[in-house]
């Protein structure tokens, strides 16, 4: 079952926004910073953060939330519907070469998991109730300026755009 | 393995009306653990003295005092009782309960450019 499913079993209709959480956190707190989300919203039933079982430390490692940019190379748009949760490389990540075969191994448990929501408050849900420490990322809305082949011959009382002399 | 042997130290999953029932059943499997350190001494053979297992079981337990969530703290009455059932029933093994002190004996993660590059670490 996917994670944005699960998620939305347990979402509110009420608006969302990343940064109160209620006390039920006992060590550290902290409020996921987005860039642009900004309504008030209660706190989810059941923060999973403290039952998960997850390590304390993931707390302290930040995720992204974002949506896939465009492949500029082609016009197609695969993968630029949903909305990615992906987790920052870190720089310590504890990079060693494996003993036996000597594959490049990391002691990075979230260096590779990458999650994928059908919209944005989801993942902010799902994210907030793990108590992972996010950011949002809003997607660039390419400006898509009509052309229309009428405004080559268009009357202007300034200087023409074409100067057609044929 | 019976049923009678599978249902020995299991008990209803808590749903509790308050924080002050809650509380008192915390207490109690607070009370059932420290209890059981002797037995789980003698049953599990581990190298570790008794005030080690008591200060470790008291640290579990102080991690998550501060939640006031009913339904967080009923999962995790169910997940106490579950390490108790499985502890005192020796479902768990030796290895198990060392795994509560491992991160106390990790030796010291290097530090510093020279002592990561002569590990071999990032």
């Amino acid at each position: 079952m996917s994670a944005s499913l699960l998620v939305k079993q347990a979402i509110r209709a009420t608006p969302l926004m990343a940064s109160f959480r209620p006390a039920t956190t006992s060590a550290i707190r902290f409020n996921s910073t987005s860039t642009s989300v900004t309504e008030t919203r209660e706190p989810v039933a059941l923060q999973a953060e403290i039952v998960s079982g997850a390590p304390e430390e993931i707390r302290m490692q930040p995720c992204r939330i974002f949506k896939q940019s465009k492949a500029s190379t082609q016009s197609g748009i695969t993968n630029t519907g949903v909305w990615r949760l992906d987790f920052d490389t870190q720089l310590q990540a504890g990079r060693f070469e494996n003993e036996l075969i000597g594959w490049a191994s990391s002691s990075d448990y979230m260096q590779a998991l990458q999650m994928k929501f059908i919209s944005k408050e989801d993942a902010i849900a799902f994210a907030d109730k793990q108590g992972w420490e996010f950011t949002v990322q809003e997607p660039n809305q390419k400006i898509v300026k009509k052309k229309v082949y009428a405004d080559n011959f268009k009357y202007s009382p300034k200087k023409l755009r074409f100067v057609k002399t044929k | 393995m019976s049923a009678a042997m599978a249902a020995h130290l299991s008990v209803v999953t808590a749903q509790s009306s308050s924080l002050s029932s809650a509380r008192q059943s915390v207490i109690h499997l607070y009370r059932d653990f420290q209890r059981g350190v002797p037995e789980i001494m003698r049953t599990h053979q581990v190298d570790i003295p008794m005030s080690m297992i008591r200060t470790k079981i008291r640290e579990e337990f102080e991690r998550h005092r501060d939640v006031k969530d009913l339904a967080v703290i009923d999962i995790l009455l169910f997940k106490g009782r579950q390490e108790y059932q499985e502890t005192m029933n020796a479902w768990k093994q030796e290895t198990h309960i060392m795994r509560y002190f491992i991160k106390d004996d990790a030796p010291p993660k290097p530090q510093g450019f020279l002592e990561k590059f002569l590990a071999g670490r990032d």
